[in-house]
């Protein structure tokens, strides 16, 4: 019963978002703001009337009402709670409608929090929008229906994939989901500026505002997910240059180019051109990703069975895409060039502008190398791979030039830069003093015998990093730069850049430590015991331990460090009802420096003597989960410093709620 | 005949049942010196485990995998170079078999683009940087007086009365 007004209400909704698509537009052309008003309305509905499907959905995972086919894949009587609830985005029908359900949430609220002075292009946003809507709900109804019947109604369903089970998978779709949807936002406005010829005032804080948001949550989503990688699979990394994730990648990389061209923009009025293209292809690259992992035209772990959704998405970004062109073919002239003339000495906008050409070259070759193999395909007919080892060749080029400019970013101001004598100062010195913390850091790390890199290029790249942080560090602390938060001593968007700055850095010291790190593979009787990296490790025979709804196989392994008890480690396997297979669990202990990580690969089965181990040594990869903090933390400083204004006038969040 | 095929069945429920954890194919690579132990790593993470996703035969765990790890080793002993353990799986799987698609023919442009970009990029973006900033400076450069300004504006006036438009 339930089932069946679930799926009545996404019927509903896609009525809902087509009538305010339609009003939308018509309130556009016919300058009527009332119709307007009604169409927002229509999406308010939609909004509630999705809220309430999922409600359903996630309801019927609660009680296991096994009628719906989506409750049946995707969980069964074992299932612990947090994983009943999280089973909701676990397979494809599920996963967009959480999708569409976050897109209609995000669309209300810049339905009614926008500015007074954005009114006259609400009508084009409301209708990109509600365009976009209107296709998801047309697809959630009619071919990923999560609300599918199944008749006769079994006993228990076929359980969900044992990998997702794990707190990350709980957080790390609807994070990802939430920058994907946010990013529409954006879009939205971009199509609003191009239509109406020019940008409003508060256009850019507006979209900043949007754009931020978007990026914490994709960058947080992206770390989970690497996180997620490292502590399930069991390889010992974390960032495989897998589709799905290049493709989670790409509208990372355009919205962080987007921020540093909102940022010029603002300051300097040029880049508008560019600040609209980058708009549209982060959204864009959003969907391009999810059609090649839904469709199955590229394999990856990521992959969802073969659905029919390919066709349909096809057409969706193929329309997109020449609805964007044709917009931007015919309007785009119209957008004046900026009254300030364009700066070339050297500052911080060509900086900047040279910044976006390093984000969209990553963009261009991630993007190249994912789409090489279906199109190789297509054309000569021959399968080829395009691993991980292409993506290796040249991300660290992309790397070294990132941290270059990121310096140069910090050290140049905005306008002319006259006395750059203080800059080559700061850099020598800087460049001087960052040998100290490398020769420490690669003496205590041990970071030089990784595999993967040679000795000068990670010397090399350590002492770039600590130069960046240095420089970085110095102008935070002796250029205070104008703002209109101020917390102590600190500019409050100064500290989010510097630290989003810094979590870069962090990163790329942790990539560069730790390249798939070092490994043992070792096969132990009970009571024997091995040496490895300063360790020693003592294997104490199988034991079996019965969890929720598995089987846990552990291999304990008692680990000291120069003849002293360090820690146990309890890698293991586990058994599920549902499958046959078992699924590694594995176990690792991290300090700041190195993680000790263990893989258990075999064990005998009858008398559990025996085991094989992988043990793997993984150097400065707590850096990157660091990096990643400071890039969250960074993030949020800065969209608290773009919301603070409108917070303390209150003028963006209620002035339009009544509807006046 | 039919004791071989339920031998065969056997085996294969045996196997199925312990599934891939009965493996004991490990490499070993302790009797080989260190420079031919470099060639077998670099060998075996450059061709691709055929039913894992993303993962080289280094990395992965399953029967097919082992097969070609042991026939890799073999190749090493036999003191062949890494072109020639490519060129034989290639010969055999095809192109697929690799990781990253060779350099050479068509798939030469997936490895000249990126490095176009990253080599050429900044040279033609320096090159654009310094026309915009001679041809500006020069513009600036040439210092109007004002009695050349006043020589400019009488002319346009004559022109213009010229023309008729005044």
């Amino acid at each position: 019963m339930l089932r069946n007004i679930g799926f009545f209400l996404l019927v509903l909704c896609l009525i809902c978002s087509l009538y305010g698509f339609i009003a939308a537009l018509v309130a556009a052309r016919i300058r009527q703001k009332r119709l307007f008003f009604s169409a927002r309305i229509a999406n308010t509905q939609t909004t509630l009337l999705c809220l309430t499907a999922s409600l359903i959905l996630w309801y019927s995972f609660y009680v296991k009402d096994y009628s719906i086919a989506y409750v049946y894949q995707n969980s069964s009587n074992d299932l612990p709670l947090l994983y009943l609830l999280s089973a909701f985005w676990s397979s494809l029908q599920g996963s967009h409608l959480l999708w569409t359900l976050l897109l209609t949430i995000f669309s209300s609220i810049a339905h009614w929090t926008y500015a007074k002075n954005n009114e006259n292009i609400m009508p084009y946003i409301s209708a990109s929008l509600q365009g976009v809507l209107s296709w998801m709900f047309f697809l959630a109804a009619f071919y990923s229906n999560p609300f599918q019947p199944l008749f006769p109604i079994p006993e228990n369903g076929t359980g969900m994939n044992e990998l997702l089970q794990n707190p990350y998978m709980v957080f790390h779709p609807p994070s990802l989901f939430t920058g994907y949807t946010a990013l529409a936002i954006p879009f939205a406005y971009s199509i609003g500026a191009l239509c109406k010829g020019s940008f409003t005032k508060i256009w850019v804080t507006t979209v900043q505002r949007w754009t931020l948001f978007a990026w914490v949550a994709l960058t947080l989503g992206i770390f989970l997910g690497g996180r997620w990688a490292y502590v399930e699979l069991g390889w010992a990394g974390y960032w495989a240059w897998d589709p799905v994730e290049n493709s989670s990648l790409i509208p990372w990389i355009f919205c962080t180019a987007l921020i540093h061209s909102l940022m010029v923009q603002s300051k300097k009025g040029y880049l508008k051109r560019l600040t609209i293209v980058l708009a549209f292809l982060a959204f864009f690259f959003s969907f391009f990703g999810t059609f090649i992992t839904r469709s199955g035209v590229i394999s990856s772990v990521h992959s969802f069975a073969q659905s029919t959704v390919g066709p349909n998405y096809l057409f969706f970004i193929s329309a997109l895409l020449l609805i964007f062109i044709g917009l931007y073919a015919f309007k785009a002239p119209k957008i004046s060039p900026s009254k300030n003339a364009i700066n070339w000495n050297l500052s911080r906008e060509t900086a900047l502008v040279a910044a976006q050409f390093v984000f969209i070259s990553f963009a261009a070759i991630v993007f190249l190398g994912t789409i090489y193999p279906i199109a190789a395909e297509t054309i000569t007919g021959i399968k080829v791979n395009v691993q991980a080892p292409y993506f290796n060749t040249f991300a660290p080029y992309i790397g070294l030039l990132l941290a270059v400019m990121m310096v140069m970013g910090h050290l140049l101001k905005y306008g002319k830069n006259k006395k750059l004598t203080v800059l080559k100062k700061i850099v020598t010195i800087c460049a001087l003093l960052a040998l100290i913390p490398t020769l420490l850091f690669s003496w205590t790390g041990n970071v030089f015998q990784s595999r993967g890199f040679s000795f000068a290029i990670q010397f090399f790249g350590i002492w770039l990093c600590f130069w960046g942080i240095l420089c970085l560090s110095y102008q935070l602390f002796t250029k205070p730069n104008r703002t209109n938060i101020q917390w102590k001593n600190f500019q409050l968007s100064s500290l989010g850049t510097y630290l989003a700055h810094i979590g870069v850095y962090l990163a790329i010291l942790g990539f560069l430590g730790n390249y798939r790190g070092l490994d043992k593979l070792v096969t132990l009787e009970k009571n024997q015991s091995t040496e490895f990296f300063g360790y020693h490790f003592t294997f104490k025979g199988m034991r079996i331990k019965k969890e929720e709804n598995m089987q846990l196989f552990l291999a304990p392994l008692h680990v000291k460090k120069m003849n002293q008890d360090f820690t146990t480690l309890f890698p293991a396997r586990a058994k599920y009802p549902t499958k046959n297979e078992l699924i590694h669990e594995i176990d690792f202990y991290s300090s700041f420096w190195h993680d000790l990580y263990v893989t258990l690969i075999d064990f005998d089965m009858k008398t559990g003597k025996q085991a094989t181990l992988e043990i793997h040594v993984n150097p400065t990869v707590r850096l990157v989960w660091i990096g990643g903090l400071f890039l969250v933390i960074g993030g949020l400083c800065s969209l608290l410093t773009n919301l603070a204004p409108s917070i303390k006038r209150k003028d963006h969040f209620f002035l339009n709620f009544i509807g006046a | 005949m039919y004791k071989s095929i339920i031998c065969g069945i056997l085996m294969l429920n045996y196997y199925s049942l312990h599934g891939k954890e009965e493996q004991k194919f490990h490499v070993n690579l302790s009797k080989l010196p260190k420079v031919q132990q470099e060639l077998y790593k670099k060998a075996a993470s450059g061709i691709r485990c055929p039913n894992c996703t993303g993962l080289s035969v280094l990395d992965s765990e399953t029967t097919f995998s082992h097969q070609i790890k042991n026939k890799i080793l073999k190749m090493v002993e036999q003191k062949k170079t890494k072109d020639e353990i490519f060129n034989f799986f290639t010969e055999r799987y095809g192109l697929w078999i690799l990781r990253e698609p060779p350099k050479s023919g068509i798939h030469l442009i997936i490895w000249l683009i990126p490095f176009s970009i990253l080599i050429a990029g900044p040279l033609i973006f320096s090159f654009f940087w310094w026309y915009k900033k001679n041809k500006l400076t020069t513009i600036n450069k040439t210092k109007l007086t004002k009695e050349d300004i006043l020589k400019k504006i009488h002319v346009d006036l004559a022109s213009l009365k010229s023309r008729g438009q005044l």
